[in-house]
Parts: structure tokens; C-alpha cells; sequence
């Protein structure tokens, strides 16, 4: 059983990411690529606290990013609830030791949260199809990138089940 | 999932009809407001603490010629206003003998960027200025250096969402400043990826690399004679009837700290009224 503190931890850490992406994200873009900082937290924590409250975090994770930008309110919305039950869904099914996990299931994450994002608002993909293709790759990669250091902080900060996970032991 | 998937949908639709009334919905408007603008000022001015403190130590030696260039700058400028102001007066008096009405000067409002691209995919930004300073939907954003930045998408009491003029969604009127007796006009459309171009040129316009493009105040929603850039390059479409030209932004869309707001009056509520543009479509 994950105590509640840890899962107000986590979402503590994507409010954080919130904060930091409108100023942070773009301070560090690569070639005009700029990570998704809130949803590579959330797909990052729920792969540590599991399904259930991986939906959970990202309903806040999906609250905050609706609110800081409402003109895509439901397909941002939506899209980062899914991601957060995906990737918490991948938590009891894969085994969270290997390195290439994390980075693999944020790349997985944030592919199923655009592709849901475009299903349900797909204007700018129609019209733009390979600017957004282009834009996409960016931050697939970028978010894959900065998986593993983030998941590493998280474990740090024991959120997740340190018994079912051979790889928080020797943290 | 499926209960927070109906909470979202339920909160989509209270939003939606929040922005049919013209306002923002309570729980968005409580989230941003209270919860994200405040921190994300906060962040915004430590930065900039630590760029005028740490930042202006490791440009220390560049700081001194920069110095001299602008006390030199300053003066030409000096002259330069006297000159301007001179033709004001005049500008003024010629109006008033040809009965001409004065252009109002809408005020401006000071605000703070509090976040940059909040979402990757949309060239958006969030000032900490509100509905309760006066900014509406479809008010005009200035950049500092005066250069038209965007157009407020939607204003909560504290805090308002800007869309770029470099968003796929963004389109104004444009006007080219290549000093002929008709100037070409076109339509200025963001690009995405903090670039922008103007379409539908007429193919026999004349057109220099480095002529200044402002907004053409066709429309009624930007006013005119407001910078958007200067052509970087020229390229004609394949029927050879029409020109496009790709402009180096005036704003520093990559470095904006603070943007002005022409304030106006709040447009009337109800479906009778213009929506606001959407980001990441294509303009009609």
C-alpha cells in the first residue's frame, strides 16, 4: 500500500513542474525542441504509484495544464488522465529495474497524451502535419531524455514501493 | 480512470460554457490565478535577479562598451526626438486646419510575463495582468521595444493567455514599408516555431530583402502602423501570382520578460460577438 503522503509528494512535484515549464522549458530548448516538464513528471511518478492514483495525478497534472493554457481545455485535459493511467498501469506489470524503463515508458506516455490530444482537437495536425510530426518527434525526445534523472528524484524522494522495486533499493 | 475521465468532461463542459458567456470558469480561474501565476512570477523575478546579478558579472567587461555605445546612441536619439516632436507639432496643426479628428492613444497597461510557451505545441504566453486591470479578450499586446506580440485569448480577474503572433493561429493584416506610392498589403501568418511570413503579396509588388512590414490597421482589430518585422526572405508561389515573405520578427519572442496592453473596452458577452482566434488553426 502507497501512503497518501507520497502520492501528495508526487503531486507536489508536478505542480512544481507546472510552475517551472512556463519559465524553465523554454529557457532550455534545444533547437527550438522544449520538453513537457509536467507530463514527464507524471508519467515518471505514476510509474511508481501505480494505476489508480497514477489517474489521479494526472487529473491534477491535466487540471494545471488545462488551466495554464484553456483553449485545448479537453484534449489536454484527457489526454494527460490516460497518460497517467498508462504509465501507472506499466508499474506492476514491468520490472522497474532496468534503467530503460522510465525513459521508455515517458517516450510511450507522451506519444499516447498527443496522439490523444490531436484525436480530439486534430486541427493543427491536419493542417500542419509535418510541422506537428516535427514538433511531436522534439519532445517524444526531449521527454524521453529527462525521464531517467527525474525518475532518479523521485525515487530519492521515496515515492513508491521500495519492496516491490529492486532498483529503489540501492538508492 | 473512468471517474476522472467524467470529472474532466464535466469540467470541459463548465468551462465551455463559461467562454460562451465571454468568462473564465471558477475552477480555472482559481487554479491559474491562485495557483500557478503568483509562483510563476515569483520564479519569473528570481530569474531575472539572477541574470542581473550573476549574469551582468560574467558580461562584466562587455558591460563598459555597451555602456559607451548606448551614451552614444542616447545623444543621436536626443537629436532625433527634437526633430520628431517638431513634426508632431506640425503633423498636429495641419490636422486641426484640414479638420481632421485626432487619433486617440489608448493606455497602456504594464505586464509581467509569468510563462512562455506554457504547452509546447502553441505559441502562447500568460501575463500576470487580468480582467480586473482592464484586459479583455482580443486586446492587443505590445512587446517593450513597441512591436506587436499577440492577442489576449482569454482574461481571468488575475491573469490573462496571450496567443503569439508566431502560432499557426495567429494571422494579422500587413502593410510593407518598401516606400512606393502603393505599398504592398498582405496577410501576416504565424508559422509556429517563433517564425512568421506574409502572404498573399501580389506577385508584381516590389519587395527588398530588409523592408520593414508594420500592421496594415485593415480590420479594426490591431491598429496600424505597429512593427511586426523586417522581410529575411522572398519567395513566389508556383502559379507566379502571389509573393510570400518570410519576416525576422521586431519582438524577441524568445526573451520577453514584460508586454504592454493596449487596454480597451470588454467586447459585448454573447454568441453575437467574435470569438476570440483559436491557436493552432488556420486562419480563414
Amino acid at each position: 500500500m502507497i501512503p497518501t503522503r507520497q502520492v501528495l509528494l508526487a503531486a507536489l512535484f508536478v505542480w512544481l513542474a507546472a510552475v517551472l515549464q512556463g519559465r524553465v522549458a523554454h529557457a532550455i530548448a534545444f533547437r527550438g525542441a522544449q520538453p513537457d516538464l509536467p507530463l514527464v513528471v507524471l508519467s515518471s511518478s505514476a510509474l511508481l504509484v501505480g494505476s489508480l492514483r497514477g489517474s489521479l495525478l494526472g487529473f491534477w497534472a491535466g487540471l494545471l495544464a488545462a488551466s495554464s493554457f484553456p483553449a485545448a481545455y479537453g484534449s489536454v485535459f484527457a489526454s494527460r488522465i490516460v497518460a497517467g493511467a498508462f504509465a501507472g498501469s506499466l508499474g506492476s506489470s514491468l520490472i522497474r529495474s532496468n534503467l530503460l524503463v522510465p525513459p521508455l515508458v515517458t517516450l510511450a506516455a507522451t506519444m499516447l497524451a498527443e496522439s490523444i490530444g490531436t484525436l480530439i482537437a486534430p486541427s493543427f495536425a491536419l493542417h500542419h502535419s509535418r510541422r506537428w510530426l516535427i514538433g511531436t518527434g522534439e519532445e517524444v525526445l526531449y521527454n524521453t531524455v529527462l525521464a531517467l534523472p527525474v525518475y532518479l528524484g523521485l525515487r530519492l524522494c521515496r515515492i513508491g514501493q521500495l519492496r516491490d522495486d529492486p532498483f529503489g533499493h540501492r538508492l | 480512470m473512468l471517474l476522472a475521465l467524467a470529472a474532466c468532461g464535466l469540467l470541459t463542459v463548465l468551462h465551455a460554457r463559461s467562454v460562451l458567456r465571454g468568462q473564465t470558469d471558477p475552477v480555472t480561474r482559481t487554479i491559474r490565478d491562485r495557483g500557478l501565476v503568483p509562483a510563476q512570477a515569483l520564479v519569473a523575478r528570481l530569474g531575472q535577479r539572477w541574470h542581473l546579478s550573476v549574469g551582468s558579472l560574467l558580461a562584466g567587461p562587455g558591460l563598459a562598451r555597451e555602456n559607451a555605445d548606448l551614451n552614444k546612441k542616447v545623444l543621436e536619439l536626443s537629436a532625433q526626438n527634437a526633430d520628431l516632436r517638431t513634426a508632431q507639432a506640425e503633423n498636429a496643426r495641419l490636422r486641426r486646419l484640414l479638420g481632421f479628428e485626432q487619433a486617440s492613444l489608448r493606455p497602456l497597461l504594464a505586464a509581467q510575463v509569468t510563462a512562455l510557451k506554457p504547452n509546447p505545441s502553441f505559441d502562447t504566453l500568460t501575463l500576470n495582468q487580468g480582467s480586473a486591470h482592464g484586459v479583455h479578450p482580443r486586446s492587443v499586446v505590445l512587446s517593450p521595444g513597441g512591436a506587436l506580440t499577440g492577442q489576449v485569448l482569454d482574461a481571468s480577474p488575475g491573469s490573462s493567455n496571450v496567443l503569439l503572433l508566431t502560432d499557426t493561429g495567429s494571422s494579422v493584416g500587413a502593410l510593407v514599408r518598401n516606400h512606393t506610392l502603393h505599398e504592398p498589403v498582405g496577410l501576416c501568418q504565424g508559422v509556429g516555431a517563433g517564425r512568421m511570413q506574409v502572404t498573399y503579396l501580389r506577385s508584381d509588388a516590389k519587395l527588398h530583402l530588409g523592408d520593414s512590414v508594420v500592421t496594415s490597421g485593415l480590420g479594426g482589430v490591431f491598429p496600424g502602423a505597429l512593427p511586426l518585422g523586417t522581410i529575411s526572405s522572398i519567395s513566389v508561389d508556383k502559379t507566379r501570382s502571389l509573393q510570400t515573405a518570410v519576416l525576422h520578427p521586431a519582438a524577441d519572442f524568445d526573451h520577453l520578460n514584460e508586454a504592454f496592453v493596449i487596454q480597451n473596452d470588454p467586447p459585448a458577452p454573447g454568441p453575437s460577438a467574435a470569438p476570440p482566434p483559436q491557436p493552432g488553426t488556420v486562419p480563414r
